[in-house]
């Protein structure tokens, strides 16, 4: 098998409302995949169904290997009366694993400063590093990231856009939601642009700039969604 | 799930509504045993109903509030593999360590300070922590909407609490001619704050004044065997909610 | 010269008392020396004084009565006296007193008899300073410690008694005198009247009986500064009040019985400055209970204070003292200015419903108080003390 994750058929109601209809989604392994879309159109649900954390409500084949996830929530809400470094003790234990790059994102991240302090004291930033550590701190072969960006200053968003690439070059798969297409294009082998629920386009950026000789993949995307309405 | 009971267990005692739990509990329990010292059954009365409102109310209240609090979080869990089970007990188990610890030192230490006895008191307290949180999960993992909850929980408190009293005395009012012995005795295991409250009253010897019909109540919750029923019976009403909450809580999404 | 042939006679005859009665003279002092005497069923038909020396012990190896006293005059002190028989036709005593006056039973101890003391038509007796105390299991099968019938005059006094069915049983007789009596542990009643009128008892203590004193078909009885307490249990009270007219409770203490006073067809009575405390019930009036008084009693942590179960009440109370009373005193005359009702209406309820004692402690009967409190009308009876008072009086 070369693909880190496949999906077929994946399809996710709330009552009458249909979230997610028949994702079929094939990830080869060691490479960046980009989830797009507007709010609403089911990204997050697509990541936390695949993690489990939201049930399926029908699907044909979900091939994926928990044990060996990073997973990075959006606006990480951890319990706001543990310390730092006790959260990260914590799922150290949890996923029974050494935590391998552990020292060296803490130095990147300078969680150094905050390492003690307790959750309910740190800015929205800083949370967003521990939610960074918490992902990447263990050696793992797919990382599931949504909206990773988000609440990161330019410097922070740099220093993780180094983490993707590095984890990627040494053979991890790595799955994320994201607006901003500047980082889309910059980071991604593969994008898949999702609306209401399925997914519209799939494929490199570069061959999708190609069909329309775009410039950029912003341009690109708005005229796919200009051309779907 | 022993590491997770112990974190959840950490992390409620730095709560600071803890603290104000546990504070409270003293403040309030010692002002009616310094005011009731002369009159100690009545104290023991006043003790009895303090602990029948304040521990039930909040247990329900807190075991929605951090259960809804530590959804997020929960997501991180379950991607780390950690079983639902897991997840769920664990936070249940911790959350009842903690809140009994914060009852057992409240009451514990004005019982002390006072030098009441309290060993039956203390066991029917832990008993409703624990039936109450059960509720609470119940409620929170079956409905999602937190106001929706939090509002069904008020109305579960009330109803045992006080509503209850109202239907067994409209019942007697209204079937006063016929035996109701067994259909009160029935009514009374159907509500753990009754079962609590005749548990605690049993021992204290006031089936006496049940005259005729307090004999069955003496005969099956009097003495060591009727603590044991009562235990269990309470015990039953920590397991089944909290045991229908995880099923709900398995299919739950985040 | 009498004392040392007594002593002498006694030499020869110890072991057989009922032989030194029969050589005894009429209003000798028989000396009965220490020891075990293994005879019952021991008859003293002339009038002596038969004195245990070093407290004798005669056993009856329960035999019928272990002493049948058939003469006038008769006295019988500083013995041990035990295991009378059982029969379920007679009733055997350690000593039975018939169709005798003036008889005297002072300083002995009573052991194991079904009955201890028991006089029949006996007149003018005084029964003193005996313990009394036995071990009953069953109400059907134990008699009584001191057992009155027909009997007039008897004066029973400073008496310890436990463990029999009744500790003190009077019936068809009056005029007794009963005083300064310890009564506990008695498996039915305390002290227990039947048909017996003019009775007095005074400053006795009831503790831990079934139910303390039961009076029954009876009048004219005085029952002063007696302590009723700890009669608790499903059918226990301080006092029972049935049939009984124009009598006086006064001065008495009820503590910690599960009803102090019951009232059931009790007329015309007066209650004055009794204390009751911390009982279940302090009064329970039955409806057919009319024009009792009640006057300057207090009523301090009870349960509840008084029930009926009828809709009117002809009883009367007046500058009682209740520790539930919340009114206020502008005057200050120590008479509160609004009157105060006993009668709650949960009490009612349970009253009539006794099964709703379940909801004893429940928040929903403070509820109902404070509703009483703010709304009298849904006090249903028109029972109240009209001039409570604010202070304990002295």
């Amino acid at each position: 098998m070369n693909s880190a994750l496949s999906i077929v058929n994946l399809e996710k109601k709330y009552g009458k409302q249909e979230i997610l209809r028949g994702i079929d989604l094939e990830i080869l392994k060691s490479s960046i995949y980009a989830l797009l879309g507007p709010n609403g159109s089911g990204k997050t649900t697509l990541l936390k169904s695949i993690l489990g954390i939201v049930k399926p409500s029908f699907v044909d084949v979900l091939a994926v290997d928990l044990s060996t996830v990073g997973y990075m929530p959006q606006q990480p809400n951890f319990p706001q009366n543990m310390r730092v470094f006790e959260l990260l003790d914590l799922i150290i234990i949890l996923r029974k694993k050494p935590a391998i790059y552990l020292d060296y994102l803490l130095t990147k991240l300078d969680v150094g400063n905050f390492y003690k302090k307790f959750i309910r004291e740190l800015s929205g930033g800083m949370k967003q590093k521990v939610n960074i550590v918490q992902a990447f701190m263990f050696e793992q072969s797919l990382f599931l990231l949504d909206e990773p960006t988000l609440g990161l200053d330019p410097h922070q968003t740099y220093v993780l856009k180094g983490l993707i690439k590095e984890r990627r070059y040494s053979g991890a798969t790595v799955v994320f939601s994201s607006h901003i297409m500047s980082e889309v294009e910059e980071l991604s082998d593969v994008v898949a642009l999702i609306v209401e629920g399925e997914i519209y386009l799939k494929n490199s950026p570069d061959t999708i700039k190609a069909m329309g000789n775009f410039k950029t993949l912003e341009e690109a995307l708005h005229n796919f969604w200009d051309e779907k309405i | 799930m022993k590491t997770l009971a112990w974190f959840e267990f950490k992390e409620t005692i730095r709560h600071r509504w803890w603290l104000f739990y546990s504070i409270s509990l003293f403040l309030l329990s010692s002002l009616i045993l310094y005011i009731g010292s002369s009159e100690s059954m009545r104290a023991n009365a006043s003790l009895l109903n303090l602990v029948l409102l304040l521990v039930p109310l909040f247990s329900l209240i807190f075991g929605n509030m951090c259960f809804c609090e530590s959804l997020p979080f929960q997501e991180i869990l379950i991607a780390l593999s950690v079983s639902r089970f897991q997840i769920y007990f664990g936070k249940l188990v911790g959350l009842f360590l903690a809140l009994s610890s914060a009852f057992v030192i409240g009451i514990g230490f004005s019982a002390w300070i006072f030098w009441s006895d309290i060993f039956l008191l203390l066991l029917i307290g832990i008993l409703l922590t624990a039936i109450f949180l059960s509720i609470a999960f119940f409620l929170s993992a079956t409905i999602d909407r937190k106001e929706l909850a939090l509002g069904t929980l008020l109305i579960i408190w009330l109803f045992f609490f006080l509503i209850y009293d109202i239907l067994i005395m409209q019942i007697a009012l209204i079937f006063g001619d016929y035996p109701l012995e067994i259909p009160m005795f029935i009514m009374i295991f159907l509500n753990p704050i009754d079962l609590a409250r005749i548990l605690f009253t049993i021992q204290l010897d006031l089936s006496a004044m049940m005259g005729y019909s307090g004999a069955l109540f003496q005969k099956y919750l009097g003495g060591f065997f009727g603590i044991s029923i009562g235990v269990i019976a309470l015990s039953i009403w920590v397991i089944l909610p909290s045991f229908f909450g995880y099923i709900f809580f398995q299919e739950k999404d985040f | 010269m009498k004392w040392i042939l007594c002593f002498f006679s006694l030499q020869l005859f110890s072991g057989n008392l009922q032989e030194l009665i029969r050589n005894a003279k009429p209003f000798e002092i028989v000396n009965v020396d220490s020891g075990v005497y293994r005879e019952g069923m021991i008859v003293i038909d002339k009038p002596i004084i038969l004195k245990g020396i070093g407290r004798p012990v005669i056993d009856g190896s329960k035999q019928k009565n272990v002493i049948k006293i058939t003469s006038s005059n008769v006295t019988i002190e500083g013995f041990e006296i035990r295991a009378s028989g059982y029969s379920d036709i007679a009733e055997y005593a350690g000593v039975r007193i018939e169709n005798a006056n003036n008889c005297i039973v002072r300083n002995n101890i009573f052991k194991e008899n079904v009955y201890s003391v028991y006089l029949a038509k006996a007149e003018n007796c005084l029964i003193e300073n005996n313990d009394i105390h036995t071990v009953s299991n069953r109400e059907a099968t134990s008699g009584n410690g001191i057992h009155l019938w027909n009997s007039k005059n008897t004066k029973i006094v400073n008496n310890s008694i436990e463990g029999h069915r009744d500790g003190i049983y009077i019936e068809f007789s009056g005029d007794s005198w009963i005083k300064g009596n310890s009564v506990k542990h008695n498996i039915r009643y305390g002290l227990h009247f039947m048909y017996s009128h003019g009775n007095q008892y005074i400053e006795n203590i009831f503790s831990e009986n079934q139910t303390g004193v039961a009076v029954m078909y009876s009048k004219h009885v005085h029952m002063l500064k007696n302590r009723f307490e700890k009669s608790w249990g499903h059918a226990s009270y301080g006092l029972l009040l049935k049939d009984i007219t124009d009598s006086v409770i006064s001065g008495n203490v009820f503590f910690g019985n599960t009803v102090a006073v019951l009232l059931d067809a009790a007329n015309r009575n007066r209650f004055y400055n009794n204390t009751l405390e911390k009982n279940g019930w302090a009064l329970r009036i039955l409806g057919n209970s009319e024009e009792n008084l009640f006057k300057r009693n207090q009523f301090i942590s009870n349960f509840f204070e008084v029930t009926t179960n009828s809709e009117k009440s002809t009883n009367d109370f007046k500058n009682n003292f209740w520790s539930t009373y919340r009114g206020y005193d502008l005057d200050k005359d120590n008479v509160g200015d609004q009157p105060f009702r006993p009668m709650k209406i949960f009490g009612l309820w349970v009253a009539k419903f006794p099964e709703l004692v379940v909801l004893l402690g429940s928040p929903i009967v403070e509820f109902l108080e404070i509703a009483e409190r703010v709304l009298p009308i849904l006090t249903p009876i028109n029972l109240l003390d009209s001039a409570p008072l604010i202070r304990r009086p002295s």
